[in-house]
């Protein structure tokens, strides 16, 4: 039992643990994965901006070169000097419809550089001529929301007059990275060779220097506002950092916290985002989660054990009451001895003497009628009280016993011990205890004893069991001034029917009075006092015995029948216990 | 009356003398202006241009610089202070018409001073002496800065330029000779040079001559660090003196003679036509491009004009574009006699110097590729044929060239003071191929 | 017969003896373990009564001791204890029964008879007691402390039997009371003629049909007693 009490309450401690542990668990991640999606977008959003300082420089270059073209493309010879001075072009090419080459001029001698851009640039020559899709693909407008390269940047770069066909092409000649600006008039196609390394110088200058935060400064600069939080890194096709700032120093395979990748023409390019992970602070964190767990956990601990301890103590009181009952119930039990032995001697001697005074009286009076055969009623009055004290006296034995069986029944169990014996014998004792104050009462008596046999049972369980029965037949039934007590044996059973016919029990009732400290009214009008463990002894110590106690009829008066297993042979007796046989098991015999 | 007249003319033009425009003086000669008649044989054509006097303080143009300072980890000590000392210097010689910007690198780059009058010097100065070196190398970073920094206040009418200061090889973003080159062509374009100084022994020579020599500026091997000061100041006795800009110089060769090749400078050859650039020409300094010829058997006594130079450049005195012009003749005779008298040794040193300083590049790299032996072979031949110019003009300028190159030739195998030789020798070719004057 | 009575507790001790004494026995009283076991040794009851819980030595050792000396003895345990436990450490003591306190006479008296017949069935090898006897119309197994008439039993104590044994014997004689005394209640006892008329009142009421007309216990004034055959 105790066991049992234990376990319900760890369950109740953990059981509440678990499920905020795990729902804290859950709670975190949600958190983190919320935390780290606001981050992963912040940082996104940042690196979008730099990106889109990017996307202006390109556009604005676009811009730049497609004003130049229109200046350009009607004249060789302005777009020769244009190669020359324009600091971004390295080479340009210009070539008709069909094909044919117009700038560098075909028949005139090439200087070393023209002769290795030319080659370098069939692929783009013949691509532009076909309208190849992959062109096509290249045209594409540019994000020029946000950032707009101040227009500084490139001396001239006015609106566009016309729309023109344009676009970049970039290709790869092994790692080194290729750009060429083109654009198409009606009838010619021209490319302008963009240094690589200008590009990126450029785009370099645009994006944030890494704030030194050792020195004072007066002068304030284009300056990232990243601090120590974090690193950005413009990182090529090759893998290979082009440029950096922020003051992060992430630790050797760390990985980025964002990336975005560039668009063309540096559409292998990207930018990483690095930050230190443990830069947020969440609410959910395994400190809080664990300190609050703890706590909760020390509260229901807490809680649990004072419950235990609370139980314990009323099951440690409650023994102690049993203890003390049947302690008290031991110590009553030598005067009671004394008092019922000594009664029920001074009632033996005093019979005796009367009744030899009453043949002394015969023998010297002769044939005269003696006093009437009342004997019981016309007792003096010394003998009739002496009859009293020994019978409350016996009452008194059978609560005691009644208060000790149960206190017994509550502690380790009450337990059958069978000797052989016939039941009629014990059955007929106890009709003799109660003859006198039934008799008293006005009760007509049906005895029928049929259970001979020499049997196993408990003698003093059975007489406990009658005892009971009859004593609350004498308590509730005595109006009806009648008792039948029937016993039959048959099939290692024997049964006693007790039947009165007093008030009866009501329906709603007949399971209840078996229950301890039940009593149908404890009404003190009733004039009837009991403590309600008579029945309910009686009943654990039939199952006991192997049997059961019924109330098999309520009508008119009550009527219990006892079955108890009692064996002829010690050996087939079946060991039971306390918590066993329930009715059922019974075979209904009748 | 005409006299009068024409003695008023003459006045006015005299009158208008003291503020006469002052020219670049240019110079096209010919190693052997007399060749032998009815031989093939190569020429040498020097074309030399020499900046103007510059009138002092006043008339100096005003400079726009940047100068970009490596502190990564490997500047800590000694490096960085006199690297600081330098710029301190350097904030000293300028004035307030004078921009500059100040930019250190390591893993990333940062603009300590950005492009500014140098009126208040003294934050300049205390800016640069915050600086503390730890990190990597950002170099095409900081030099890219360093150029936004210029282009802010880049004018035609002052000295746009970039210094660059480096010990390590450059290991963040584009680190290759190629990339550098690249950049500096185009910054070369814009007008802007980068002037790379090396320090150290660490530093990538290959990149850090291409990045100077495609934007015309300078370049430096410093080897010891306190030598950084004196050598800052060369280089803004440069940045002080610079009287032309945007230097076009186009040779046209005659028909006859086939250009073989451009000795020290970059150059397009096209055809007949011989195009190179100089983006700036300081006062009182000679530039000149050495041109190789191919001349074919003449009859004697022929006479043409083997090249005609024209050269346009921005005149920062007269703030316009300005015009040069210059040729030179060429004869043929049988006479050895008139050929020897007539020799121009000056010329063929420079040129003997320039055909070294090719055969040294080559020399370079063969041993880059391991060829040692054809590398040593090579520095022979040289020496050998300088040996035999030294005797023939009698130079004891060759005979120097000569007993440079043996030098070389031996010091070529030694490994362990190769690194040291190698940067050495590109610093060496560089200024010969440049002229520079430090 | 004679019965073995250790008990400390002294109205129970005497009220016990009282009780045997009327049944017809010879007592040898104990207050505590250690008599009871010396007593025992000195007059060898046919068997005892034994309170468990006594001072000095408590009646398990007592009985332990006992069974050392004679295995067959009977031995019935009085207690207040009821527990299974204890009953069963009784009875494997070698204890024949166990009374409960708090008890009645009849219980007593039921259980003492119980073992005496026992006794005498062991007994009856040796001593020539006649398994029944017959006067009028009433059965009487003087061993089995039984009378029978019709079907019915009577249940009789050893005094009575003894009685009847002796009124029997002298059958058609008158039996005088000092003989009644000495036969059956003991030289020792102190006669107080009261006391054998009552035991006959009380006897007559048991197994005369109609005790106020007795027919087997036939009174001679100022005799005695007799029966009549």
């Amino acid at each position: 039992m105790q066991k049992r009490v234990i376990m319900t309450l760890l369950v109740i401690v953990l059981i509440p643990i678990l499920l905020l542990g795990v729902m804290g668990v859950r709670m975190a991640s949600n958190e983190q994965d919320v935390i780290k999606h606001q981050q992963s977008a912040l940082y996104l959003s940042r690196l979008e901006n730099v990106d889109s300082i990017i996307a202006g420089y390109f556009s604005e270059l676009e811009k730049k070169i497609l004003a130049d073209s229109i200046y350009i493309s009607n004249d060789i010879e302005k777009f020769a000097r244009y190669i020359k001075e324009e600091p971004l072009v390295k080479n340009g090419i210009v070539f008709d419809a069909d094909g044919n080459r117009v700038y560098p001029q075909n028949g005139k001698s090439l200087s070393n550089k023209e002769r290795i851009f030319i080659e370098k640039s069939r692929m783009f020559q013949q691509e532009a001529l076909d309208e190849s899709p992959a062109m096509e693909q290249q045209v594409q407008t540019r994000r020029t929301t946000g950032y707009q390269v101040s227009k500084s940047f490139f001396k001239a770069s006015p609106a566009i007059e016309k729309p023109v066909k344009y676009g970049w092409y970039t290709w790869f000649s092994g790692i080194d990275q290729n750009h060429i600006f083109w654009w198409k008039t009606n009838d010619k196609t021209f490319g302008v060779e963009l240094f690589h390394a200008r590009l990126i110088s450029d785009i370099i200058i645009l994006l944030p220097t890494t704030t030194d935060n050792l020195h004072v400064s007066k002068f304030k600069s284009n300056a990232s506002n990243l601090g120590a939080a974090a690193l950005i890194k413009l990182i090529d096709n090759n893998n290979s950092v082009i440029y950096q700032w922020g003051e992060y120093i992430p630790q050797k395979q760390q990985k980025y916290s964002a990336m975005l990748l560039l668009e063309n023409p540096l559409s292998s390019w990207k930018l990483e985002y690095y930050t230190d992970k443990k830069s947020y602070n969440p609410v959910f964190n395994q400190f809080n989660i664990l300190s609050v767990l703890i706590a909760i956990g020390a509260i229901l601990g807490g809680l649990a054990y004072y419950l235990y301890r609370e139980h314990k103590r009323e099951i440690i009181l409650g023994k102690q009451r049993v203890n003390f009952v049947s302690q008290i119930s031991h110590e009553l039990k030598t005067p009671l001895t004394n008092i019922r032995m000594y009664a029920e001697l001074l009632e033996d001697q005093l019979q005796e003497e009367l009744l030899h005074e009453e043949q002394q009286i015969e023998e010297q009076c002769g044939d005269m009628q003696s006093l009437s055969d009342q004997d019981y009623d016309s007792d003096p009055k010394y003998l009739k009280h002496i009859k009293i004290i020994s019978s409350e006296s016996q009452r008194l034995s059978r609560l005691i016993a009644n208060i000790l069986n149960f206190s017994k029944s509550t502690k380790s169990g009450l337990k059958i011990h069978k000797t052989k014996g016939e039941i009629d014998t014990v059955v007929s004792v106890v009709i003799s205890k109660f003859e006198p104050l039934l008799i008293a009462k006005g009760f007509e008596f049906d005895i029928q004893l049929n259970a001979r046999n020499a049997v196993f049972f408990d003698h003093d369980a059975l007489e406990q069991i009658l005892n009971n029965l009859l004593s609350n037949v004498e308590k509730y039934a005595a109006s009806g001034k009648y008792l039948s007590i029937s016993t039959m044996q048959g099939n290692e059973y024997s049964t006693i029917t007790v039947q009165d016919k007093g008030p009866g029990i009501p329906a709603s009732e007949h399971l209840k009075i078996f229950r301890p400290f039940y009593r149908i009214s404890s009404r003190l009008t009733d004039g009837v006092s009991g403590t309600g463990i008579g029945l309910s002894i009686a009943k654990d110590l039939a199952i006991l015995h192997g049997g059961g106690l019924k109330l098999v009829s309520f009508e008119s008066g009550a009527c219990f029948r006892l079955k108890i297993h009692t064996p002829e042979n010690p050996a087939s007796d079946k060991p039971v216990s306390e918590k066993a046989m329930p009715e059922n098991a019974i075979p209904e015999k009748e | 009356m005409k006299k009068i007249i024409s003695i008023f003319i003459l006045l006015v033009c005299c009158l208008q003398m003291p503020a006469y425009a002052k020219q670049i003086s240019l110079n096209v000669d010919m190693g052997t202006p007399v060749m032998l008649a009815q031989k093939q044989q190569t020429a040498y054509i020097k074309v030399s241009l020499t900046g103007f006097e510059q009138e002092k303080e006043a008339q100096r143009t005003p400079a726009n610089i940047a100068i970009v300072i490596d502190k990564s980890g490997s500047m800590d000590g000694q490096k960085m202070k006199q690297a600081i000392e330098a710029a301190v210097m350097a904030v000293n010689i300028l004035d307030s018409n004078d921009i500059v910007s100040i930019i250190t690198y390591d893993t990333d780059v940062q603009v300590i001073v950005p492009a500014t009058r140098v009126s208040d010097k003294y934050s300049i100065i205390r800016t640069l002496r915050t600086i503390r070196a730890n990190g990597s190398t950002a170099l095409f970073a900081g030099v890219s800065k360093g150029a936004g920094e210029v282009r802010k206040f880049i004018e035609k009418n002052r000295v746009n330029r970039v210094i660059l200061l480096s010990d390590g090889q450059a290991n963040v973003g584009p680190s290759t000779p190629t990339e550098l080159g690249q950049l500096g062509m185009s910054l070369g374009k814009e007008s802007i040079s980068v002037t790379t100084i090396g320090l150290g022994l660490g530093y990538n020579e290959d990149l850090m001559t291409q990045l100077a020599g495609y934007s015309d500026g300078n370049h430096a091997f410093v080897e010891n660090a306190a030598d950084l000061v004196r050598i800052f100041q060369y280089e803004f006795g440069d940045v002080m003196s610079v009287i032309a800009k945007d230097v076009n110089i186009i040779i046209n060769c005659s028909q006859n003679v086939r250009p073989i090749r451009v000795l020290g400078r970059d150059a397009e050859i096209i055809g007949q036509r011989i195009h190179t650039k100089l983006n700036q020409l300081y006062s009182e300094q000679e530039k000149f491009v050495l041109i190789e010829v191919e001349v074919p058997p003449t009859a004697v006594g022929t006479s043409y004009d083997i090249a005609s130079v024209d050269v346009s450049y921005d005149n920062l005195h007269t703030k316009r574009k300005d015009k040069v012009f210059g040729s030179s003749k060429v004869v043929f005779s049988a006479s050895d006699d008139e050929i020897k008298k007539s020799t121009n040794v000056a010329v063929m040193e420079k040129a003997a110097e320039q055909v070294s300083t090719d055969v040294s590049k080559q020399a370079i790299q063969l041993r880059d590729q391991g060829k040692i032996g054809e590398a040593k072979r090579l520095l022979q031949k040289n020496t050998d044929y300088l040996k035999e110019k030294a005797a023939s003009y009698n130079s004891p300028t060759i005979k120097k060239l000569e007993a440079e190159s043996r030098k070389d030739a031996q010091e070529l195998e030694d490994e362990g003071q190769w690194n040291k030789k190698r940067k050495s020798l590109k610093a060496r070719n560089y200024k010969r191929s440049k002229q520079q004057s430090y | 017969m004679k019965i073995l009575v250790a008990e400390d507790d002294q109205y129970i001790r005497e009220g016990i003896v009282e009780i045997l004494q009327t049944e017809g026995y010879n007592t040898i009283i104990a207050n505590d373990g250690q008599e009871a076991i010396d007593l025992f040794a000195d007059h060898k009851p046919d068997f005892v009564l034994l309170d468990i819980m006594m001072p000095e030595i408590d009646g398990y050792e007592v009985c332990k001791r006992i069974r050392k000396t004679d295995e067959h003895i009977p031995v019935i345990f009085i207690s207040a204890k009821s527990e299974e436990i204890d009953k069963v450490i009784g009875l494997e003591l070698g204890a024949d029964d166990f009374i409960v306190k708090p008890f009645g006479t009849r219980e007593v008296i039921a259980r003492i008879r119980a073992i005496t017949r026992r006794c005498l069935a062991k007994k009856q090898d040796s001593v020539e007691t006649p398994k029944q006897i017959t006067m009028k119309d009433l059965a009487i197994f003087p061993n089995e402390l039984r009378a029978q008439r019709g079907g019915k039993y009577i249940e009789l104590s050893l005094r009575d039997i003894n009685v009847l044994s002796l009124l029997f014997k002298m059958k058609g004689k008158v039996v005088s009371r000092d003989d009644l005394f000495n036969e059956c209640w003991g030289r020792d006892y102190l006669p107080n003629s009261r006391t054998l008329d009552q035991h006959i009142s009380k006897l007559r009421k048991q197994i005369e049909l109609d005790p106020k007309d007795p027919k087997i216990i036939q009174t001679v004034h100022g005799a005695g007693y007799r029966f009549d055959g």
